[in-house]
């Protein structure tokens, strides 16, 4: 005991100081190193990788060698990832990746993956890891404002530039590079995915109901809603989360495409306006037939009311096949999709335009992207990654060497997204992470009726008066 | 004849053994005695003794929040650098609609979830007092939803709450013939759920608290009551809770400090929703400077808890200090 | 106990007993309602909630298992050994100092400890990050125990303060007189004596490190330092969906551990509350 407490006494001591000491270097830290950082980003990269491969080769280190046809320092290299889930195919093809890499390249390459499935959470550490210069190699996070002051810092990189100095740009799909890109429209992010939205629907629900087609207009949309709720079912099954801002976005959308929420998340036209309000009415007259409750429902919960036959529709996407088809990856008898309706002959959108993006993106450090072995296995990675997409369950962003594999769902919505025009971009990403919020606390109301469209726009306009326009 | 003489509590029965040693060691050097001998080493002891503890509590608790606090008059997003702007992030915070509503709903929560656990402590625990058998069981029972993590707890009763599938509320609902409400999707209910869920989860812990205090009582008084033919509600309420007077107030000072800064039911449970009915200061401090990114307002943020705790927690002292002196 | 029960007939008392049953009922249900849950199959977890299994199906608990649910129970339990240890080895020496050792910035320096407790720790974890990050204590244990090392401490010292102020100083005075230092007096009479406030202390604060949530999540990035509560999200899928199943069963798994020490500790703390927490 006795030992202990001096013990303590001595850590407290040490740890005092230490702190007083860190206290100190990080506040000199913040402003300065980053801007070192910039240019390597930005331009020598290029320069740094292409000389990359001869260096390789040149290089004195015993180590540096080529295996299986692919580059490598050979050295210990690990690269520190922060992912939403461990569950889902497309990280599962990442690691598998990781390890043929291993195995045939670098046995010396790790990744560590970290992860944060509650969105809070995971924004909680990467806004305190980014405020102590301390950003992972690898994140996912949307490309939202606080993106835009990492990317304006230099701390992110440039992924365009990478898939360019690989040559692998052009085996995209146009909106897996689109979707995760400033608003100057470069690649800023990884697509993982190729995902399309679209309701599921029970067709046993609809039967009961008399529907004998799928709606193709909103008008249409309501007519089925309320029939099935005449039949004591739930029309529409929804959870508490960003699914709802869809619906508050389907209106707008199809009324002006993105012209809409661009120019009100950067102040120019103001949510009060006559667009705005189309959304918002058009939020709370679907509103009552979601389930009751559903503000804190979840996604697998409510997903399973239409598989069971309680809830008529779902709206959702391409990720969601296995709760809604079978194993060979085509819909479960019951259920059928249909995509956004339309307005009328109006619209700014084609019929078949909609939700459709790369999941949420993976961004890099521009540190990392600075280093040769990321390279390298960036390189390997974008060889195996679109391939190994079907047999993991999900679609690839990229074209993959053959479409063995896939279900002819699959290659439907994988054709839809590769051809699709347009997309409509999420409300809460193109909103600035602070109105965001407000959006996110403000549409469940708005949607039980505590507020009136014009209370709600009136709060969403002083919340961009507040964050944008100060 | 229920008077209050003897109400000072005495020291519980310790290890018998060492207070017979010490005891007759009492009368051979007759008591009362003081360290008067090392007054040099008097100065020092003390701080040798509890520096340590000083020295931790400074550096992790203390040298952070001022850091911190630092940050309240910058404009700072965690990224780039930070701008000076004096008291701007303070006004900035007053005017913001939604801080000003969750003060509203967190005094709601305080005022409502401290009455609650004190008086349904309170009541628990002089029942509990009152019967003979199987208290050990009940006390391991009550004392489960404090053991429960809050991630948990919540989960289990968004579930419990859930219309569709049906959960037990609603079930019981249907069975009593009323219409099935949704609680946490209701703006006119969710605060009174977030409130009942925070006394439902704490409320066991205190109730040991006042259970411990009561049976600690002094025998003695009790029994001279009983003499003097004092009933079992007089008993109660002109004797023990009277003795127990400062335990109140230490409970009262515990559970309005800790429901001032109530975070994880109304954060897990309905994330400060529908709307902002459930938002609390600390959840939207939490969603100021993590979600929005604006750690200078959620700084200015935390300072006013700090203020308001402190101010909350000194008129309690001041009104308890003045309840006991009555009472003793 | 027995005297006050003399004053009540025993009806009242079966009444008494009955309420507090009802309660303890109510109090429980959650618990028991996770349990049944965690034995459902996805089918049965489908249906309304307050159903019993219709068959006892042991899959989650086998895909809890699976995960590194072992590897979560270490690193929670070394975590909250070195929070307790800690906590007890800097707060009762503090609080004896408090109490028992007239001192005259005795009042002061427990205001200055109390102040702690108004302060929210969310409001730290920038700087706390920072420093730790500096210290290289990241990934490691010590990121957990410093801070709720710290943040324990006040109310750890207040208890203990009003539980040796209790003791009679002519306990300790005699051993003065005799020359024993201070230390040997708080090593062999006082902080043996306080044996039941140890035990609150350390209850207490073992329910709220086991169930610590924040810090876990931003000082550890490496998967194999996780504690149980951050690993109770691994069931969550990419978009949010939950494996109910075998979330229920891991949290049915995490709660026994407390549960089982409460109830074997539970006479102890009752004591140590009765003397720590009522002034003389």
């Amino acid at each position: 005991m006795k030992r202990r407490t001096v013990m303590s006494i001595l850590l407290s001591f040490a740890l005092a100081i230490g702190l007083l000491a860190g206290c100190g270097g990080g506040e000199s830290a913040d402003g300065t190193g980053t801007e070192t950082e910039t240019e390597a980003a930005d331009d020598d990269t290029a320069a740094e990788t292409t000389a990359a491969d001869t260096e390789a080769e040149a290089g004195s280190e015993a180590a540096a060698t080529e295996n299986g046809g692919y580059p490598t320092t050979g050295e210990e290299y690990e690269i520190y990832y922060i992912a939403i889930s461990e569950t889902g195919g497309q990280i599962q093809n990442l690691l598998d990746i990781v390890e043929m890499y291993k195995e045939q390249v670098n046995p010396n390459f790790t990744m560590t993956i970290e992860y944060i499935t509650d969105q809070q959470a995971r924004n909680q550490k990467i806004r305190t890891l980014a405020a102590s210069n301390e950003l992972p190699d690898w994140f996912t996070c949307d490309i939202d404002s606080f993106f835009n002051e990492l990317w304006d810092a230099g701390m992110v990189a440039n992924i365009g530039d990478i898939y360019d100095q690989l040559g692998i740009r052009d085996n995209f799909y146009p909106i897996s590079l689109n979707y995760p890109s400033t608003d100057e429209g470069e690649v800023c992010g990884i697509s993982w995915q190729s995902q399309s939205e679209f309701f599921y629907y029970n067709k046993d629900v609809f039967e009961a109901a008399h529907i004998d087609s799928v709606p193709k207009t909103m008008d249409e949309l309501f007519e089925v809603c309320q029939k099935i709720q005449e039949t004591g079912k739930v029309p529409i099954a929804m959870d508490g989360a960003w699914r709802l801002l869809r619906f508050l976005a389907f209106v707008p959308y199809r009324m002006t495409g993105n012209e809409f929420i661009e120019a009100a998340a950067a102040g120019s036209q103001p949510f009060s306006s006559e667009v705005g309000l189309a959304g918002a009415q058009f939020i709370e007259d679907i509103g009552q037939y979601f389930q009751k409750g559903w503000t804190t429902a979840d996604s697998t919960t409510v997903a399973q009311l239409v598989v069971n036959g309680d809830a008529g529709m779902y709206y959702s996407g391409s990720w969601d096949l296995n709760i809604f088809g079978k194993e060979n990856m085509e819909l479960l008898d019951n259920i059928g999709i249909f995509t956004l309706p339309a307005l009328g002959a109006d619209d700014a959108t084609a019929p078949t335009d909609g939700f459709y993006n790369g999941g949420t993106p993976t961004v890099i450090s521009a540190e990392c992207a600075a280093e040769e072995e990321f390279m390298n296995f960036f390189r390997f990675l974008w060889d195996h990654y679109n391939d190994g997409a079907f047999e993991h369950g999900y679609l690839p962003p990229g074209k993959p060497s053959s479409m063995e594999g896939a279900s002819e769902l699959q290659k439907e919505l994988l054709n839809n997204y590769a051809n699709a025009g347009s997309f409509a971009k999420c409300w809460d990403v193109v909103a600035d992470v602070a109105t965001s919020e407000v959006l996110l606390n403000e549409t469940p109301s708005l949607t039980l009726g505590d507020l009136t469209p014009e209370e709600w726009a009136a709060r969403l306009d002083e919340a961009i008066k507040q964050n944008v326009q100060q | 004849m229920c008077n209050n003489k003897g109400s000072r509590i005495h020291f519980p029965a310790t290890n018998g053994r060492f207070r017979g040693r010490v005891c007759s060691r009492d009368i051979q050097t007759g008591g009362q005695t003081e360290l008067k001998t090392k007054k040099s080493k008097k100065k020092i002891a003390p701080w040798l003794f509890s520096g340590p503890a000083l020295l931790a509590y400074t550096s992790v608790v203390i040298v952070p929040i001022i850091c911190s606090l630092g940050f309240s008059f910058y404009d700072y997003s965690g990224v780039g650098k930070r701008v000076f702007n004096g008291i701007n992030n303070y006004v900035r915070m007053f005017r913001d609609d939604t801080f000003l509503i969750a003060i509203k709903n967190n005094l709601l929560l305080m005022a409502g979830s401290t009455a609650i656990q004190m008086v349904l402590g309170l009541v628990l625990a002089i029942l509990l007092s009152n019967i003979r058998k199987f208290t050990n069981v009940l006390r391991v029972a009550y004392f489960v939803p404090c053991i429960i993590s809050s991630a948990a707890i919540c989960q289990i009763f968004s579930k419990m709450f859930s219309i569709v599938p049906e959960g037990v509320i609603p079930a019981l609902m249907r069975l009593g013939g009323m219409e099935q409400i949704a609680f946490l999707s209701d703006s006119k209910w969710a605060l009174a759920i977030v409130i009942i869920l925070d006394a439902y989860k704490y409320v066991s812990m205190h109730m040991i608290i006042f259970y411990s205090a009561l049976m600690d009582v002094d025998e003695s008084v009790v029994e001279a009551a009983i003499v003097d033919g004092c009933g079992w509600w007089k008993l109660h309420t002109k004797i023990k809770i009277p003795m127990i007077m400062n335990i109140i107030v230490m409970e009262l000072v515990l559970l309005i400090n800790g429901t001032l800064k109530a975070f994880d039911i109304s954060y897990i449970l309905t994330k400060g929703g529908p709307g902002t009915t459930t938002e609390l200061v600390v959840t939207y401090m939490y969603k100021t400077s993590f979600g929005m990114a604006k750690f200078g307002v959620g700084s200015a943020m935390a300072v006013f808890l700090a203020v308001e705790s402190l101010a909350a927690v000194g008129i309690v002292r001041y009104i308890g200090n003045k309840l006991q002196r009555r009472y003793t | 106990m027995s005297s006050s029960l003399l004053t009540m007939r025993k009806p009242v008392r079966v009444l008494f007993f009955v309420v507090l049953l009802a309660v303890a009922l109510v109090q429980i249900y959650p618990f028991f309602w996770v349990i049944t849950s965690s034995f459902k199959t996805d089918a049965d977890l489908a249906k309304a909630a307050y159903l019993l299994p219709s068959k006892i199906y042991m899959g989650h608990y086998q895909q809890a298992l699976q995960s590194d649910l072992m590897r979560y129970f270490f690193n929670s339990f070394s975590v909250a050994v070195g929070v307790l240890v800690s906590l007890i080895a800097l707060g009762a020496p503090a609080g004896y100092a408090l109490s028992k050792m007239r001192f005259h910035y005795a009042e002061k320096v427990m205001t200055f400890f109390l102040l702690g407790m108004m302060i929210p720790s969310f409001a730290c974890l920038i700087p706390m990050f920072q420093f730790y990050n500096a210290l290289g204590l990241r990934n490691t244990y010590w990121a957990l125990i410093i801070p709720q090392v710290g943040f324990g401490l006040p109310v750890c010292i207040f208890l203990y303060k009003n539980f040796m102020s209790r003791i009679p100083d002519s306990l300790t005075d005699a051993a003065a007189i005799d020359g024993a230092s201070h230390w040997y007096i708080f090593m062999n009479i006082i902080f043996p004596m306080s044996k039941n406030i140890t035990v609150t202390i350390l209850t207490f604060n073992f329910v709220y490190v086991w169930n610590e949530f924040t810090y876990a999540n931003t000082f550890m990035s490496a998967g194999k330092m996780k504690t149980l509560p951050v690993g109770l999200s691994d069931f969550v899928g990419e978009m949010g969906g939950v494996d109910w199943g075998a979330t229920f069963a891991t949290i049915t798994l995490s709660m026994l551990p407390t549960l089982i020490i409460y109830a074997v500790l539970n006479k102890q703390v009752i004591e140590g509350m009765t003397a720590g927490a009522v002034k003389s």
